[in-house]
């Protein structure tokens, strides 16, 4: 089922066009959103967290036109967002943070404290509950980010770049995450490490230049590949292949 | 709504922050006015027009600090009702501002007393939420303090309607003018502010 639909999108920053004409369909599981830096990436996430107003296109989350008011709110209450950086409150513990945002997702009051605690669980920063969010190092905050975007059991749920600044454990733990979250919401998760798009997204989607230019499984991304591209695995050489021909063909 | 937001969002906000800047700012206030009231040298009463512009306009400026969050992005992608809470959050800040500010010229509450520090007050607060939703958080003080220092420095002696709508701040309160330009700068900072909030830059930040 169709859960996230993005037809014609057109951003502009100025006079450069940063996504021209995107289109993109999204159902239930884990998404990987690649592309090279300025392609579009985080445009589309913003877009798609309903803080960027695109300027042509029209967007649909759960099925609701994000151009109309009651069906923003109401999306907004099934979304969770991770921005690439986020600003934080450093005298907030990770506790309150946390709790802030369940708060400013309209979460019932009653169900708050427990969706709390499960979503620092479920990031490994239970013991740190308690800790001020200053205190906390670039993975724990990265991680504190995650249980914030988590916190209201999203529908749509958006990271970029969520696995910047974790350590490789971390990152093993945090696929894990990724696929029991996807077992019953979107999640587009930006990145540009193809081995976590490979070992944890069912689908992947490659933009450069503001456009589309592959979607399918990992599986594809990789087979798109061949020894002579560059690439030090199989879907990063399927990475580099798919690009180069999309390249050859807008010259 | 429920208490718990409220708490956490003026925790969020940096309101003990405010409070306590407004307190001091209240004490300098009551003392500067009565020091230049009470010397013999000067215009008596009148001698307060520092005073009188000063203070609502350092009260304005600390405001300005809270009138955005620590990711306003992250924020405004959630469903509260956000223009109401920025609109409750500037009126609440206006009455508690004017509130502890008239008490320090209740004395004498002419001229340059009470009366023209809540007038002040809502100019100027009103100056610098109009310049969070233009400029953000970060630099809506500038144009009010630019703006206080000009008329401060102009200081026109016409009280004429002209002159009263645009040296608002400088004005004798019993000039009507200087009244209705700061309740609408008043009026339309709050409107900006509320439908805006702080102004975000459309381009994506750099990353970390």
């Amino acid at each position: 089922m169709t859960t996230v639909s993005v037809a014609g999108l057109q951003v502009s920053y100025g006079k450069r066009v940063v996504l021209d004409d995107l289109a993109i369909e999204l159902g239930v599981g884990v998404h990987g959103l690649l592309g090279p830096n300025g392609a579009g990436k985080t445009t589309l996430m913003r877009v798609l967290a309903t803080v960027l107003r695109p300027d042509r296109g029209e967007v649909r989350l759960l099925g609701r036109r994000i151009d109309d008011r009651v069906g923003l709110r109401q999306a907004r209450r099934r979304l969770g967002y991770l921005p690439q950086a986020f600003g934080f409150y450093p005298r907030f513990t990770v506790r309150e943070f946390v709790e802030y945002f369940a708060w400013l997702r309209e979460m019932p009051a009653a169900r708050i404290p427990l969706a709390v605690d499960r979503a620092i669980e479920r990031v490994g920063l239970l013991d740190r509950a308690d800790d001020r969010m200053k205190h906390l190092s670039g993975g724990m905050l990265r991680r504190a980010g995650i249980a914030q975007a988590i916190v209201n059991d999203p529908r749509v749920l958006l990271l970029d770049e969520p696995t910047a600044g974790l350590d490789p454990e971390q990152r093993v733990e945090f696929r894990t995450l990724l696929r029991e979250l996807g077992c019953d919401a979107v999640v587009l998760v930006s990145t540009h490490l193809v081995e976590d798009v490979a070992a944890a997204c069912a689908r992947v989607s490659l933009v450069d230049d503001g456009r589309l230019v592959f979607a399918g499984r990992p599986e594809e991304l990789i087979a798109a590949g061949g020894d002579g591209d560059s690439g030090d695995s199989p879907i990063e050489r399927g990475y580099t292949a798919v690009l180069r021909g999309a390249r050859q063909v807008s010259r | 709504m429920t208490g718990r937001l409220l708490r956490l969002h003026l925790r969020a906000r940096g309101a003990s922050a405010f409070v306590a800047g407004v307190s001091v700012i209240t004490l300098l206030a009551w003392a500067g006015g009565t020091w230049l009231a009470g010397r013999s040298f000067l215009d008596g009463p009148a001698a307060r027009l520092p005073v009188v512009v000063l203070a609502p306009l350092l009260a304005a400026v600390l405001l300005g600090s809270t009138l955005a969050g620590a990711d306003e992005e992250l924020e405004r992608g959630t469903p509260l009702r956000w223009p109401a809470w920025r609109a409750g959050h500037v009126l609440l800040a206006v009455f508690a501002v004017a509130a502890a500010l008239v008490l320090t010229g209740l004395r004498v509450p002419e001229t340059f007393g009470a009366h023209a520090l809540a007038r002040n007050t809502f100019g100027w607060i009103g100056l610098v939420a109009g310049a969070t939703a233009l400029l953000g958080a970060r630099l809506a003080w500038l144009p009010a303090f630019g703006y206080g220092c000009a008329v401060y420095f102009a200081r026109p002696r016409d009280t004429g309607v002209f002159v009263a709508l645009w040296a608002w701040p400088v004005q004798p309160s019993a000039a009507a003018a200087s009244w209705w330009a700061a309740s609408g700068v008043l009026a339309l900072g709050l409107t900006g502010y509320a439908y805006r909030g702080s102004a975000v830059s459309r381009r994506p930040r750099p990353s970390q």
